[in-house]
């Protein structure tokens, strides 16, 4: 009878501690980072007044899409935007004078085409511009699926009839990742 | 075993290639974008054409299902003698019912739109000491209140880029019948309007036509004038169709808007009768019933498609006589004409109110 | 007999590519400059990535009547988006071709308002276009009728 009891015992004690450790494994922990994404987006020319776009393709599985830091698509929960800037490249005398605006989409394959960014107008000179970005967007789900395009749309003030155009786009972005 | 292998990859060269082509991105390869070649481009179709457009820049969004409430605060009224039955003054408390509408583009092309309408009414009369009510025509109205379901049928026609036409027809039911008993087809009332305009640019668009109405409480020809404007700052405007409705509009932004103007409603009620006071040789009675609403109308976007509007305003009284119209035959007395009412009533006004939740057209 | 087999197989893979290669010219047929029956606006329809997208790039009244400068998206519902420009604006977004000469699965956005709906688009011949913006169902919504624009011949550099 005894033998029975401590029998009894032991089971529910090892069904307890059965459950603490599924509901351990099932609780993931995150930790918020920031991150910096950078991609080359171009387009070939020649260029002609109004909105032009400049693409980038982004696999940021890839990790030199990512500055400093290794970051998995599929481990990144939630994502939003803290900062963008754009970078002009190019040495034949690319200069933001040049252009009334700037505007700045994300497609990728599963998600719709997102507005994220824009800067409208574009005072003074120099290469590097930051832009307004959305407050309603949400790029956590385009980070998350690892592929994603980029659409930058500068619009010239004048023709330009240079064979290809490059911007730099760079994401400054917070992360919530699981562990 | 080799030769599968060798299918296989071919397969896959196949599936790659397909691929790459999908894939390709006429936006970032296309080696123009030479935007002043936009200014003058013709159709690629020869024969296409561009007409007017029926939407104008500011006007108030169209609604394609609206439910409201309509209420009219107390009013005195003062039923006309009849018959045996001396006049009565009675007081009724409030008038108020429901509004159901639907108004379906079934056909919309640049040519033409072809749409469906459907609404319905009803109007509920709360009478003070209903018990003590003696004159026929307010017990009436305090057992069955009244009805009316209408159906229509309206066609916007553009002819070229600048001038339209716009037709509609419609069928009324309207009296105090119990919606599990409608009335006879005999007592359809139909109407029709045909109009003809102009829409010089984006922001203006008028008309002129003739109507076949019951709108004023009996049936009538009137002449109609369609204008709609919008200020270029889009700030101001005006929609209006005379003698039936007219708004100045002001926009606080394109979701929020503000009206003051006036609506004509009315229709003609056929009372029915259950072999009571309004028996032989009083079967087909109508009540000719027609109000100027003059109110203050706000309007907004509550979340995408989803509007609502109030209006707030005073109700007058133009018409709520009663007529005979034997076997429902209806006769046409218009402005002019002296056949003599089989009852003459007189409302006070109150002031109304209007709330209604309308989804709106893209 | 083993020669035949492989040689039909074959002819099979190539029929497949040849039908892939078809579906996708027939889905960039999208491609092109095309205008509303409004006339208002001409929008230039690309594809990005697989999918369909159009974007003004002609406006009958460029110009703000209050401000007198380029028309920006004034009526976004996202306040730090009400700055881009109108002219470059992406209105068609995400179209994916389907059978029976249709692209769904897209959204059209009006500028006028700053309202997004459904939108299906229909050819109806190789110069017209059904675009069908609707809340929840096709039924409750409108169709808009865009004609195809000729582009002019190709500037030289």
């Amino acid at each position: 009878m005894k033998n029975d009891n401590i029998s009894y015992h032991y089971k529910g004690l090892i069904f307890a501690l059965s459950l603490t450790v599924l509901f351990a494994v099932s609780c993931t922990s995150t930790t918020m980072q920031q991150a910096q994404l950078k991609a080359e987006t171009t387009a070939m020319g020649p260029f002609f007044a109004g909105p032009n776009s400049l693409i980038a393709e982004i696999n940021n599985q890839e990790s030199s899409s990512w500055v400093e830091k290794d970051i998995v698509s599929e481990k990144i929960k939630e994502a939003s935007l803290k900062s963008i800037s754009v970078d002009l490249i190019g040495n034949d005398s690319l200069d933001l004078s040049m252009f009334g605006s700037v505007a700045l989409s994300i497609v990728s394959q599963d998600e719709p085409m997102t507005n994220i960014a824009v800067k409208n107008p574009i005072e003074g000179n120099g290469t590097q511009i930051v832009m307004d970005i959305s407050e309603e967007a949400d790029i956590g789900p385009f980070l998350k699926s690892g592929k994603f395009t980029l659409v930058l749309d500068w619009d010239l003030l004048d023709d330009d009839f240079r064979e290809e155009m490059s911007s730099n786009v760079l994401m400054n972005v917070n992360l919530k990742i699981t562990e | 075993m080799r030769n599968v292998s060798k299918l296989i990859l071919l397969f896959l060269v196949c599936i790659t290639y397909n691929s790459i082509l999908a894939q390709t991105d006429t936006a970032s390869t296309q080696d123009e974008e030479d935007y002043s070649i936009y200014d003058n481009l013709e159709f690629a179709d020869e024969s296409a054409k561009r007409f007017a457009s029926i939407k104008l820049t500011g006007k108030s969004p169209d609604k394609l299902i609206s439910i409201g409430y309509d209420y009219q605060g107390g009013y005195d009224l003062n039923a006309g003698a009849f018959s045996i039955y001396p006049e009565e003054e009675a007081r009724v408390t409030a008038t108020h019912g429901t509004r159901v509408e639907a108004n379906i583009p079934v056909i919309s092309k640049n040519s033409i739109i072809i749409q469906a309408g459907l609404s319905y009414w009803d109007v509920n009369y709360d009478f003070k000491d209903k018990a003590t009510l003696l004159n026929p025509l307010n017990q009436r109205l305090a057992d069955k209140g009244l009805n009316t379901i209408n159906f229509s049928t309206t066609v916007y026609k553009p002819l070229n880029e600048t001038t339209f036409i716009i037709g509609q027809v419609s069928v009324g039911i309207s009296g105090d019948y119990a919606m599990d008993e409608l009335q006879s087809s005999k007592y359809n009332r139909y109407s029709g309007a045909i109009l003809w305009g102009k829409r010089p640019s984006d922001y203006m668009q008028w008309a002129i036509g003739l109507s076949r109405s019951y709108r004023a409480g009996e049936l009538n020809y009137f002449p109609l004038l369609m204008y709609n404007w919008t200020s270029y700052d889009r700030k101001w405007g005006i929609e209006s169709l005379l003698p039936a409705r007219g708004d100045v509009r002001y926009s606080f932004n394109p979701r929020s808007l503000l009206f003051f103007g006036f609506d004509l409603e009315g229709t003609s009620y056929r009372i029915g009768n259950d072999g009571k006071a309004l028996d032989a040789p009083y079967n087909d009675l109508e009540i000719r019933r027609c109000e100027l609403r003059f109110r203050f109308k706000y309007e907004k976007q509550l979340s995408g498609f989803i509007w609502v509007s109030a209006k707030v305003g005073y109700r007058y009284d133009y018409l709520f006589y009663v007529d005979q119209v034997n076997n429902g035959e209806e006769f046409f007395r218009g402005f002019f004409g002296d056949q003599e009412y089989a009852m003459e009533n007189k409302l006070t006004n109150p002031l109304f109110f209007n709330f209604s939740i309308n989804l709106v057209s893209p | 007999m083993d020669f035949l087999r492989k040689s039909l197989l074959f002819v099979s893979f190539l029929c497949f590519v040849v039908i892939l290669n078809a579906q996708d010219e027939k889905a960039d047929r999208l491609i092109g400059v095309w205008e509303p029956s409004s006339g208002k606006a001409k929008v230039k329809i690309d594809k990005i990535g697989g999918k369909y997208y159009g974007k003004i790039v002609w406006l009958r009244e460029p110009l703000d009547p209050e401000t007198q400068k380029p028309k920006v998206d004034k009526n976004n519902p996202d306040e730090n988006m009400r700055s881009t420009p109108l002219r470059g604006y992406r209105m068609l977004k995400d179209f994916e071709y389907t059978d029976k000469d249709e692209w769904t699965e897209g959204t059209i956005y009006d500028p006028e308002n700053g309202s997004t709906y459904n939108c299906i688009i229909k050819m109806t011949d190789a110069n017209t276009l059904d675009i069908r913006g609707y809340i929840g169902v096709t039924a409750l919504g409108r169709t808009d009728v865009w004609k195809r624009l000729k582009l002019p011949p190709r500037k030289k550099k």
